[in-house]
């Protein structure tokens, strides 16, 4: 076990689904070198399928006793869904093609079956009562890794100093047991390298002092980043101190370190179409996902929420309010080791493209995210 | 030669080479036949497939997670030699060739396993990639042209080494893959296969081949016991050939079934006949097949000296791994009767 945790908590009170986080990993990281199909973070809707296509039903995880449970490697065109391909050749030529002069539709080459956000805003129920709400996911950096247990290489480790999980690409051999594994289905096999890959909770921006890519850009504030025991931090506070925020899954014993804040959602409407008490998201299906204890945090959150209403002062509701985004994260300074860290905790935009730069100019490129461990 | 092996060579059309004897024993030597000019990297040359081959069993690995429930499957090793080289062809069977690995998808793949320290004195590595101080030297070649050396002392172990001029090089023609190794016979660094063959004619080696389509990778695969190359020019150690050779069993097999079930050796260890299916030992249904009579032996009456890693059958005692499984405390009868028993096992 590492000697230090970094954990997210996302609050899904505020994600409005724009996947800018997404947009942010996959230029940071994945729309290159046999990445192209993998999405490191992605938003799906629920209820709904998700990303990979059903990833909660592929197995992976631990059972009741603490062993492994076998789980099955997703399918690239069914499950991940291909990279489209599209004819912007032809459908976009003005002169057209062929004899009749009209060019062809802009279409994929190959039908495609399934993508990252193929059943976004689908949800359930119907009218007036439907619903849905957006669930972000990324590699939860467990504290009990699956993918670590099942790699048969000791090709994954987790960092002391922050519990971050890698694969050191020089013993990972691609197996991919890992990715059978991973109950979340957050390791993915690079075609490319021929080895397997997953979210680095952008470390090399933790040892700036930065937090991940997703969350600096997230528009809704919903990106909590900190050490789970720093008392002093954001995660530490809705995690232990408030306990509002929740792991996802926790039955599959992996220990995850990503945590949820679980949604409200509006009053569902009578057959007269009067208003009840009774919420639309049905708590059954927020218990499956993400525990027994939803029920009391949506409660709490529901009672500091009329305080807040009140005029009264909530610390919780300051906090998930998140007046100031720079409070959202609450990191290391940068390493002494790393010079030319950046000493804010927030940068604008511009400087992120300077960090980049940076970043590459010290050959902390993707792919080389092997030696991990300082 | 057993039954079995015979029985598949036969189905195979595999026409059977007299075994080049060691001394007294029935264990036969793959050739490395001396040649002038350097071996052919094309797997389908003339040149390799006029020299007679050896069979070599290989039999799925059930010894530890992951294994493979596929059958038994008989690969033909022929082998040239220079002064400065040499070059080992391999041919099996398999109806599809899988190439290039992807998302859930594998290659085929083969790969020659050679002790680093050999010779008189040293005793041989445990067969399933060494053990903790006794490393072994991999030679792999995967169907999408990967051909890499890697050094391993036990399972988890395996580790890429820097280049040491291995080529490798694998045919597909009709059922049937044909793989060319081919290294110079020094080699510089640590971890290596090194060859003398002025002073040590004998060198051990076993192989390992994984079926792609089959979802092989990793432990699921199928391997061979230790077996020898002799090189045609060169010298042959006396007392090494004697410790290569491998003595018939002298027990009965059929009394030997009935003792391990007595023995209550069914409660920690998977074998044909066993109804419970027991993960604590390592398996052993192919144990005679991938396992040499001394091996054998010696985990009988000394279990600690290689402790499988990956299982769970050991304590730890001032940093050493101690087996749960007492050493064998019966009558020589007795003990030859269980090895007889354990040597039918493939």
């Amino acid at each position: 076990m590492s000697k230090r945790q970094l954990a997210m908590v996302m609050d899904l009170n505020k994600c409005i689904g724009c996947q800018t986080c997404t947009t942010a990993c996959k230029t940071q990281w994945t729309n290159r070198n046999g990445r192209e199909y993998m999405y490191w973070n992605n938003v799906e809707t629920h209820p709904g399928n998700g990303y990979p296509r059903k990833w909660q039903e592929s197995g992976g995880g631990f059972d009741a006793s603490g062993n492994l449970r076998p789980g099955r490697i997703p399918d690239m065109n069914q499950d991940y869904g291909a990279p489209f391909d599209l004819n912007y050749e032809q459908a976009l030529n003005p002169l057209g093609q062929g004899t009749s002069g009209e060019p062809p539709q802009l279409a994929p080459a190959r039908m495609p079956y399934w993508g990252a956000n193929w059943d976004e805003d689908q949800g359930a129920g119907d009218y007036p009562n439907n619903y849905y709400f957006y669930l972000p996911r990324i590699c939860n950096h467990c504290t009990n890794p699956a993918c670590l247990a099942a790699c048969p290489r000791q090709a994954i480790y987790k960092r002391e100093q922050d519990g971050i999980v890698l694969i050191d690409q020089e013993r990972c051999r691609g197996y991919q047991h890992c990715v059978a594994a991973c109950p979340y289905k957050k390791v993915y096999y690079n075609p490319l390298f021929k080895r397997s890959e997953k979210c680095i909770f952008c470390y090399p921006r933790i040892e700036q002092g930065l937090p991940p890519a997703c969350a600096q850009q997230c528009v809704g504030r919903i990106r909590f980043v900190g050490y789970l025991d720093d008392a002093a931090g954001p995660v530490h506070k809705l995690v232990t101190k408030w306990k509002v925020a929740l792991p996802l899954h926790a039955e599959l014993g992996t220990q995850p370190n990503v945590y949820y804040v679980p949604p409200l959602s509006p009053y569902r409407y009578d057959a007269e179409g009067t208003l009840t008490s009774e919420r639309r998201i049905p708590d059954e299906y927020l218990v499956k996902l993400f525990g027994p204890r939803v029920p009391e945090v949506i409660s709490l959150l529901e009672a500091e929420r009329e305080r807040k209403r009140r005029g009264e002062p909530s610390e919780l509701m300051d906090l998930l309010i998140a007046y100031r985004h720079e409070e959202m994260f609450k990191l290391d300074a940068p390493s002494p080791s790393k010079p030319g860290g950046a000493r804010l905790r927030v940068i604008p935009i511009v400087a992120v493209q300077d960090l980049e730069r940076r970043l590459s100019e010290r050959a902390i490129a993707a792919g080389g995210h092997a030696g991990g461990a300082a | 030669m057993s039954r079995l092996l015979a029985a598949t060579a036969i189905a195979l059309g595999v026409a059977f080479v007299p075994s080049v004897s060691g001394a007294g024993g029935s264990e036969a030597f793959a050739l490395a036949k001396r040649v002038a000019a350097e071996p052919p990297l094309d797997p389908a040359s003339p040149v390799w497939l006029k020299l007679a081959p050896l069979a070599v069993a290989l039999y799925p690995q059930t010894s530890v997670a992951p294994g493979t429930d596929a059958k038994p499957l008989i690969a033909r090793v022929r082998a040239l030699h220079t002064t400065q080289t040499l070059a080992i062809h391999l041919e099996w069977r398999d109806r599809a060739a899988a190439r290039e690995p992807g998302i859930g998808r594998f290659a085929d793949a083969a790969a020659l396993q050679w002790p680093v320290d050999y010779g008189p004195g040293h005793a041989l590595p445990y067969v399933g990639m060494g053990h903790a101080s006794a490393p072994v030297a991999l030679w792999f070649w995967r169907a999408d042209g990967t051909a890499e050396t890697l050094a391993a002392e036990g399972f988890g172990t395996l580790t890429r080494q820097p280049p040491d001029g291995l080529q490798a090089r694998g045919q597909w023609k009709g059922g049937v893959w044909r793989a060319v190794f081919r290294r110079a016979l020094a080699a510089e660094g640590e971890h290596r296969a090194r060859f003398d063959p002025a002073r040590s004619a004998l060198v051990p080696f076993a192989l390992a081949i994984w079926n792609g389509e089959a979802g092989e990778r990793d432990g699921a695969k199928r391997l061979s016991a230790w077996k020898w190359l002799r090189f045609e020019k060169g010298s042959a150690d006396e007392a090494y050939a004697e410790q290569a050779s491998e003595p018939a069993p002298a027990g009965d097999a059929g009394r030997g079934k009935r003792l391990v079930s007595e023995k209550g050796c069914a409660a920690c260890h998977v074998f044909p006949g066993n109804p419970a299916q027991p993960r604590i030992g390592p398996a052993l249904t192919y144990a005679g097949g991938i396992h040499s009579y001394s091996y054998l032996a010696q985990s009988l009456a000394e279990p600690s000296r290689i402790v499988v890693p990956g299982k769970g059958y050991f304590a730890v005692q001032d940093g050493k791994r101690i087996s749960l499984m007492p050493p064998f405390d019966g009558g020589e009868a007795e003990r030859r009767d269980i090895l007889a028993y354990l040597k039918s096992l493939r």
